[in-house]
């Protein structure tokens, strides 16, 4: 209770001072601008109709404050439901409240659709790991979809990455014979596609909306866009340690070429551990990582608030590995009565 | 509990600690343009889009000869990367908008 309550009050600590004395910055006006009290049958709706509710700086950074720690709520959601031990629930918590990679996400306006995103996913990857198959977890991964989707036009990716990712990881005891992953992925694909094709005339259209115009770049070679994202990747990883990094807009054009094969290497690591152990916290990762380096074109680099659910999905997989190193290599917490139980699986 | 038990209590506080004086170091950042676009050209000091945002935040200031200074630093990349040629010709119009505004207010800028 004591860890809990230092937790807390140095989270606040931290965050309201600046927050009750931000000013509007960087992009906040033009996010502002955006804002409606109509929620509709579109991209961003609930992060435009979450800016209206929110009019002045320091009630928005609040209401991102709010939803950050609903995010952490889940992810602890996630970590008792597979009975970790105390002191890996805890580490995990403390780095998500107290890294300030997730400052920019918390201090910007821009940093809110990344937060509904993740509230999106979490909401999805908890109805997959359970009986999906049921009407109550279809109803909640609709749900999950719908926010996702409502926070950002790349929570689409939600649908095709994420659910089928879950789905495969999930070790259901109890589904029925014809509940495979496989069905599921099916079928998010069929909607993925026909949604793209009713609301954004074609997979193409819908690549190419948003800010960063797939077709403004067109001079750009395929190993230039590949390369120089890889190399945002293995940025943001460094930035994790070495904070000293953390900045609005880094110069990813300046970094060598040994940051995008770092930057590769991590994702193709990532994933051979994500297949290897089941790990979904890795895989989370990944799913929200692949998508940044399609949609993200060399100038408009993957940034600290669009990798805020890769730290998430990061922080599940440390804290699987400390899980692990836990019950076998006995890591000490100083945490004299939690118990260490195997890590069950989401749907136990 | 051992020793080894208070050393990981010690080392998850100093820990807590740690990064919470860094995060509020960080958030204050966040609070002005100003602060926001100085540090970010500290960290990334050739990057064309950071110097054009750091220089309106010094005109805004009334810090005309660093603004100055800022745009033709922006200018001088020549849209190096190519993709980044967008953010030279900002740099450019920027600089000329400074010299039009200077001799408006008859402010000499060396």
């Amino acid at each position: 209770m004591k860890i809990l309550i230092i937790i807390a009050a140095s989270y606040l600590w931290a965050y309201l001072p600046p927050m009750r004395a931000a000013q509007s910055v960087y992009e906040d006006a033009e996010t502002q601008s955006a804002a409606t009290t109509t929620i509709t049958v579109a991209p961003r709706t609930l992060t435009n109709y979450s800016h209206a509710l929110t009019p002045t700086p320091a009630r928005a950074r609040l209401l991102n404050l709010t939803l950050h720690t609903v995010v952490m709520l889940l992810v602890c959601l996630f970590m008792w439901r597979a009975r970790w031990h105390r002191g890996v629930i805890f580490t995990v918590v403390l780095l998500l409240l107290l890294h300030p990679i997730s400052t920019e996400t918390l201090m910007s306006l821009s940093g809110r659709a990344e937060l509904i995103v993740a509230l999106g996913i979490l909401v999805t990857v908890y109805a997959v790991g359970e009986a999906w198959w049921t009407w109550r977890w279809i109803a909640l991964l609709i749900l999950g979809v719908g926010i996702t989707v409502g926070g950002k036009e790349s929570g689409a990716a939600v649908l095709v990455l994420v659910v089928p990712l879950v789905a495969a990881l999930a070790i259901h005891t109890a589904r029925p014979r014809w509940a495979r992953w496989w069905i599921l992925a099916c079928l998010c694909g069929v909607v993925a596609i026909w949604g793209a094709e009713w609301r954004y005339g074609g997979l193409a259209a819908f690549a190419a909306m948003g800010g960063t115009q797939i077709n403004s770049a067109f001079d750009v070679t395929w190993a230039e866009w590949g390369l120089r994202q890889s190399a945002a990747v293995a940025y943001w990883c460094q930035s994790l340690v070495q904070l000293s990094l953390l900045t609005v807009d880094a110069d990813i054009d300046r970094l060598s070429n040994i940051y995008s094969v770092v930057g590769g290497l991590i994702l193709v690591a990532l994933s051979l551990v994500t297949w290897r152990t089941h790990s979904l916290g890795w895989g989370l990762c990944v799913a929200t990582l692949i998508p940044r380096l399609l949609i993200q074109t060399p100038g408009s680099y993957l940034n600290a608030h669009q990798f805020y659910m890769a730290w998430v999905g990061i922080l599940l997989g440390l804290g699987a590995t400390l899980q692990w190193g836990v019950i076998r290599c006995g890591i000490h917490f100083g945490l004299s009565s939690s118990p260490a139980v195997l890590p069950q699986p989401l749907s136990s | 509990m051992g020793v080894l038990g208070h050393l990981a209590q010690i080392g998850w506080l100093a820990l807590c600690l740690f990064l919470a004086q860094q995060t509020r170091d960080y958030a204050q950042v966040w609070t002005s343009n100003p602060t926001l676009f100085t540090l970010a050209a500290q960290r990334a000091p050739d990057k064309p889009r950071v110097l054009n945002f750091y220089g309106l935040t010094l005109v805004a200031e009334g810090r005309w000869v660093e603004a100055r200074r800022a745009f033709m630093a922006v200018v001088a990349h020549e849209g190096s990367p190519r993709w980044d040629r967008h953010w030279a010709e900002v740099g450019q119009r920027n600089l000329q908008i400074l010299e039009a505004l200077s001799r408006r207010y008859g402010v000499q800028i060396p």
